[in-house]
């Protein structure tokens, strides 16, 4: 398993490196603009009151975008770093196997001794691991920067909140890849059909605060299980956690039946 | 591996793809013994990459089986691996990679039993390792994936047209390979197009068509078997007559002087009636094994 792991992750190191470094960006200029925007939270507050309720579930779990936790959970957490690890985890699903075995390269693997299954596991390790990875950065930027900008929010909370984003954005990525897994025709749709549970679930997580029947649909998809701002206050309900963790190792265990015994598509 | 059992023995092997009306390969059976080079041949489309893509398990049979080193192909197949180099059809390697990196990736997956064989194998190819393999021409990726296949020093080989793109001259290092490597006694299965370069390497030759092996035969008996062409120039007028009364023989007349004579088997009625008349020259084709090789395509019994 070391050396596809060790060459893959070697394989996409310049990629990796990007990522880290748009992160990091990113952390940073949301969180430098902070100070400012404490100092006139007051008349910030009076303009987004005008807001519709959606409108604003859209964008914060909290309803308050200008408290420390509600401007660390709307500007980071909530949605756009949920959004670009997961476009990072959608990715990385599709392709690790997916384009290995487009490119013909997959049989050249599985011509030396190695099972399917501890092939399958190699590609699923490194895929967390990368996600890991700059979802680490990710996490320990916006700590780093939220010391800097004095934003009151304990730092292993933040690094909570960090984790649960990359453990949020790998089921996403697990769902792409399981659908990886089945086969050709299922292959073309990873991608969309990953992004479909991401953003529905996103969407009907946030505007089940107030259209109440979306909340039981709202229940099946990830998102519905990750609050930020409870974990930055430090109440977050860990269980939670269980079902997107569920959701992963169900597609693990779902890629691994198919992709056992399915025919590999030539080249 | 016992020296008595075959290598690979497939029995009934069948394989039709989800939603395709015909079997890709249908009843397939074979045998092919310790230390034997075997050729399969046949038309793009016949099968051969299908059967070679279930030895490696890469697809799963509809129906029937095989063993390689006495080992299930599809429930044994790693273990298979350990004892079997392979090389696709069309190679596909890492772009990016250079050789060696190529090479000592694949070496991490299956430590070669000797670290220096790598390294005689680039030199007998003459291949460049330490270049990117998207600046590479398909010859020279096609000896990385010569290489590859080789480096672990395998007891059985896979080979799916290994000479494409090759050189004549590296494909004649690659003759020269195969029978050295052969005479270690490892076990050869190649799939060609080429019908000279089966003739050179295999001992046997299996012929695959729509899917089903029609025939298999061992180079000397096809030599026996086959067609040979003579061109035979007359000091005087050919003697048309004499020639046409010998048996399994074509004749045709290019001039009065001049003949082609296509005869089957056993030359010596041949070179009696040759040796009644003045010859002013002679020339032999060979055996054509790809008059052969038509004449099994044509459904033409031998």
């Amino acid at each position: 398993m070391k050396p596809i792991i060790k060459w893959t992750v070697q394989a996409r190191r310049l990629s990796i490196l990007w990522w880290i470094l748009g992160i990091i960006a990113y952390v940073v200029l949301e969180l430098a603009f902070y100070p400012s925007i404490r100092d006139q939270a007051a008349e910030l507050e009076k303009s987004f009151s005008s807001l519709s309720d959606s409108a604003i579930a859209l964008f914060s779990d909290t309803g308050d975008f200008f408290s420390p936790v509600g401007y660390l959970s709307g500007q980071v957490f909530y949605l756009l770093m949920p959004m670009l690890l997961g476009i990072l985890a959608i990715g990385a699903g599709a392709s690790l196997v997916g384009r290995e075995e487009r490119e013909g390269t997959l049989e050249l693997l599985l011509s030396r001794p190695i099972s399917r299954s501890r092939l399958m596991a190699a590609k699923a390790v490194t895929g967390i691991f990368i996600i890991a990875v700059v979802g680490l950065v990710g996490g320990l930027a916006t700590a780093v920067m939220s010391k800097l900008v004095d934003l009151p929010i304990p730092f292993g909370n933040i690094m909570l909140a960090g984790v649960a984003s990359t453990v949020l954005a790998i089921s996403f990525g697990s769902v792409a890849f399981m659908i990886t897994m089945l086969g050709r025709s299922a292959r073309v749709a990873s991608v969309g059909l990953s992004s479909l549970v991401a953003l529905a679930g996103y969407l009907l997580t946030s505007l089940a605060s107030n259209v109440s029947w979306l909340s039981g649909p709202s229940k099946v998809f990830p998102f519905a299980y990750y609050h930020p701002a409870e974990i930055l206050e430090g109440n977050y309900n860990w269980l939670n956690m269980l079902f997107i963790v569920g959701v992963i190792a169900l597609c693990g265990v779902v890629s691994w039946i198919a992709f056992r015994r399915r025919d590999l598509i030539s080249s | 591996m016992a020296d008595n059992l075959p290598v690979i023995e497939v029995s009934k092997l069948s394989k039709r793809y989800p939603g395709a009306s015909n079997f890709a390969i249908k009843d397939l059976n074979l045998k092919i013994n310790p230390g034997e080079v075997y050729g399969f041949l046949g038309p793009n489309g016949a099968g051969k990459s299908t059967t070679i893509r279930l030895l490696m398990n890469f697809i799963q049979p509809t129906s029937g089986g095989g063993k390689i080193a006495g080992r299930d192909i599809v429930t044994e197949s790693v273990a298979i691996k350990r004892q079997v180099g392979y090389l696709a059809g069309d190679v596909e390697l890492y772009p990016k990679m250079t050789g060696h990196q190529f090479l000592r990736y694949l070496s991490e997956l299956q430590p070669p039993k000797r670290a220096s064989y790598q390294q005689e194998l680039a030199k007998i190819f003459q291949a460049n390792l330490s270049r990117r393999i998207d600046t590479l021409s398909k010859g020279n990726r096609q000896k990385i994936g010569l290489i590859q296949a080789l480096m672990h020093e395998p007891e059985v080989l896979i080979l799916d047209e290994p000479t494409g793109g090759l050189d004549p001259l590296m494909q004649e290092a690659f003759y020269e390979l195969v029978k050295s490597t052969k005479a270690k006694g490892t076990t050869f299965f190649i799939s060609s197009h080429n019908l000279a370069e089966v003739q050179k390497m295999c001992d046997r030759v299996g012929f695959i068509r729509d899917g089903q092996l029609i025939s298999e035969v061992t180079i000397a008996d096809l030599s026996k078997t086959a067609v040979q062409t003579f061109d035979v120039t007359f000091a005087a007028e050919a003697p048309l007559l004499e020639l046409k009364k010998l048996k399994h023989t074509q004749v045709t007349s290019n001039s009065p002087s001049h003949v082609s004579v296509h005869i089957r088997g056993d030359l010596s009625p041949l070179f009696t009636v040759l040796a009644h008349h003045g010859v002013l020259s002679l020339d032999s084709r060979g055996i054509n094994l790809e008059e052969e090789f038509l004449r099994f395509y044509k459904g033409s019994k031998r």
